[in-house]
């Protein structure tokens, strides 16, 4: 069942200005309960724009958005959409704000109505989560952190309110290794332990190449490719992708089926490539003999 | 941003988007110094406004955007004007009780009404057609005579140029921390007064440090470009002429206050 659908969604932003701008053009496609959904594509595809209808911080210019059934259009249901799509933006660390690490936490929970004990246990859980040590962060200010941990403690602000869906803008964009380890960690372990529905945006396709389930490739707006991993690889072949970062595996067979050689691009892995050139040049070498 | 700021520059080619931007500046100061002259008649000010609207219609800026504008602003007009009738001694025209209705309340009414908008229409076609650039070198300009008394002129600009420049980032960015506080549950339009503040917080803190972030990397910017502000001159992208045009719309200007004044 799909948890998000959108049909024919389009969004059109300063409409009716001289600087309109078309950033979402006729998007469908369904989200299931569950899966770790992945969205790729390069700067100003309308990935951001895309996922803040998720929780309907944006609703459409055209076409509707549904979330757990239900149309973003109604207002009454999206002001509730917080509580269970918890969306981090693009670069969260800039929007710390609190005097210490536990306030910054708790800032959410106390929206949720929350109190006392439930707020301590959630904070504690979560930082464990990211990969924070609570005793050692829980009274710093999360300016006084490094970039990375504040990061952490940014995704700790949005998994303490234990949201069904998670939604994620570039979680690791800008980070350290160690630090974006840590992230994504914790967000395979709460896709995977509290079955929740993961939608994660990169333009680091390495991020997604193993961890998402599912893939979809924006290009100016436009959904070009969406499904399995294999075939939005094999999809990507025919476009122009110069703009993403692809991993140099993917790139070169890209490069070989342009060229004209035969080859599977519906490849994932490093293996999986040199495998599939390998038998390429077997073949070759038996069509000389 | 959902919606374009009021005010915020439109790009276009008619004949107002081409005046050199000294003569636009002369000529919303004219038209400003005629409206908050002292006991000005309400003819000279309708005479004005006629004026303005003519002139937002060469700018070929629509007038639905410009006076959409107003919209943010009709509280205030709507508070002056009724305090303006209701506070006003005078020749009662309508008494209810204590609350007494003078002629020249409504008179001032109207009067302090019209001068409110001639100010905000003025202004905001200014900036609606000349970009902020080309603002603060016309500001620059005007302001030169002044390098003789000391005044730094020059910087002055630069600091105009800049805070115009960082208007529409600064807004972009506040509604971008909105969006992000209220995806954490942040209820800035309800709740108790105490909610109402943590949330406020949640939104100037993250603005200010952006804010001072941005300017020291600016700062730093600007000096690793050996900017120094000891009255150095700098050349401009923008050289200012004055055409035949500014010539003619001076004279209209001139016209227009020589009328405002008999
Ligand atoms: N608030 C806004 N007002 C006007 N235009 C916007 C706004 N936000 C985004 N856009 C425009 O919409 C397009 C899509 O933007 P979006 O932020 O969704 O892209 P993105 O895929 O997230 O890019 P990035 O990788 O840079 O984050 C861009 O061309 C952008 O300029
Ligand atoms: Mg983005």
């Amino acid at each position: 069942m799909p948890v998000i659908e959108t049909k024919e969604l389009t969004h059109i932003y300063l409409a009716g200005t001289p600087y309109e701008k078309k950033a979402l053009n006729q998007v469908s496609l369904s989200i299931n309960k569950g899966e770790l959904f992945g969205i790729i594509g390069a700067n100003g595809s309308g990935k951001s724009t895309l996922i803040q209808h998720f929780n309907g911080l944006l609703t459409p210019s055209c076409g509707t958005v549904r979330v757990y059934g239900k149309d973003t259009a109604n207002r009454s249901c999206r002001n509730e959409l917080w509580k269970k799509v918890g969306l981090m933006f693009q670069f969260p660390e800039q929007q710390l704000f609190a005097s210490t690490v536990f306030d910054e936490l708790a800032f959410g929970l106390k929206n949720m109505g929350l109190e006392g004990w439930e707020i301590e246990n959630r904070v504690e859980e979560a930082l464990l989560q990211v990969g924070l040590n609570p005793k050692e962060v829980i009274k710093v200010p999360p300016l006084g952190l490094s970039g990375g941990a504040r990061r952490q403690v940014a995704l700790a602000c949005i998994l303490a309110m234990r949201p069904t869906i998670l939604v994620l803008d570039e979680p690791t964009a800008g980070v350290d290794p160690s630090a974006s380890e840590h992230i994504l960690k914790a967000i395979k372990k709460m896709q995977r332990e509290q079955q929740a529905t993961v939608v994660m945006v990169s333009h680091y396709v390495n991020d997604l190449i193993f961890l998402a389930d599912k893939l979809a490739f924006l290009k100016e707006g436009r959904l070009l490719s969406y499904g399995d991993k294999k075939t939005v690889f094999r999809d990507m072949a025919q476009w122009d992708v110069n703009d993403l970062i692809l991993p140099e595996h993917l790139k070169l067979m890209h490069r070989l089926a342009a060229y004209g050689l035969p080859v599977n691009t519906e490849i994932l892995t490093l293996e999986e490539a040199a495998a599939e050139i390998s038998r390429v040049m077997e073949e070759w070498a038996r069509c000389e003999r | 941003m959902r919606e374009m700021i009021t005010g915020q520059y439109i790009m276009g080619d008619s004949i107002i988007h081409c005046l050199d931007p000294r003569t636009k500046l002369i000529g919303c100061l004219v038209v400003i110094v005629v409206a908050v002259w002292p006991r000005q008649t309400i003819t000279i000010l309708l005479f004005n406004l006629a004026f303005i609207i003519i002139v937002i219609y060469f700018a070929e800026v629509g007038v639905g955007r410009v006076l959409r504008g107003l919209r943010s602003l009709k509280l205030i007009f709507l508070l002056t004007f009724i305090c303006q009738v209701f506070l006003t001694r005078g020749d009662p025209l309508w008494s209810w009780g204590s609350i007494v209705i003078t002629r020249q309340g409504i008179d001032l009414g109207i009067n302090t009404f019209l001068r409110l908008l001639i100010l905000f229409l003025s202004a905001s076609l200014l900036t609606m057609t000349t970009s902020t650039l080309k603002i603060s070198a016309g500001l620059e300009s005007l302001l030169s005579p002044l390098k003789y008394l000391r005044f730094p002129v020059q910087q002055f600009a630069m600091i105009i140029n800049i805070a115009l420049r960082f208007i529409p980032t600064i807004t972009e960015e506040a509604e971008h921390i909105v969006r992000a506080q209220k995806s954490r549950g942040a209820q800035f339009d309800s709740g108790s007064l105490s909610i109402r503040l943590r949330t406020v917080m949640a939104l100037l803190i993250p603005l200010l440090a952006a804010s001072l972030q941005r300017a020291t990397d600016l700062a730093w910017a600007m000096e690793s470009r050996c900017y120094t502000s000891d009255g150095q001159i700098y050349s401009r992208v923008y050289k200012l002429h004055f055409a035949q045009r500014d010539l003619i719309a001076m004279g209209v200007i001139s016209i227009v206050l020589l009328l405002a004044i008999l």
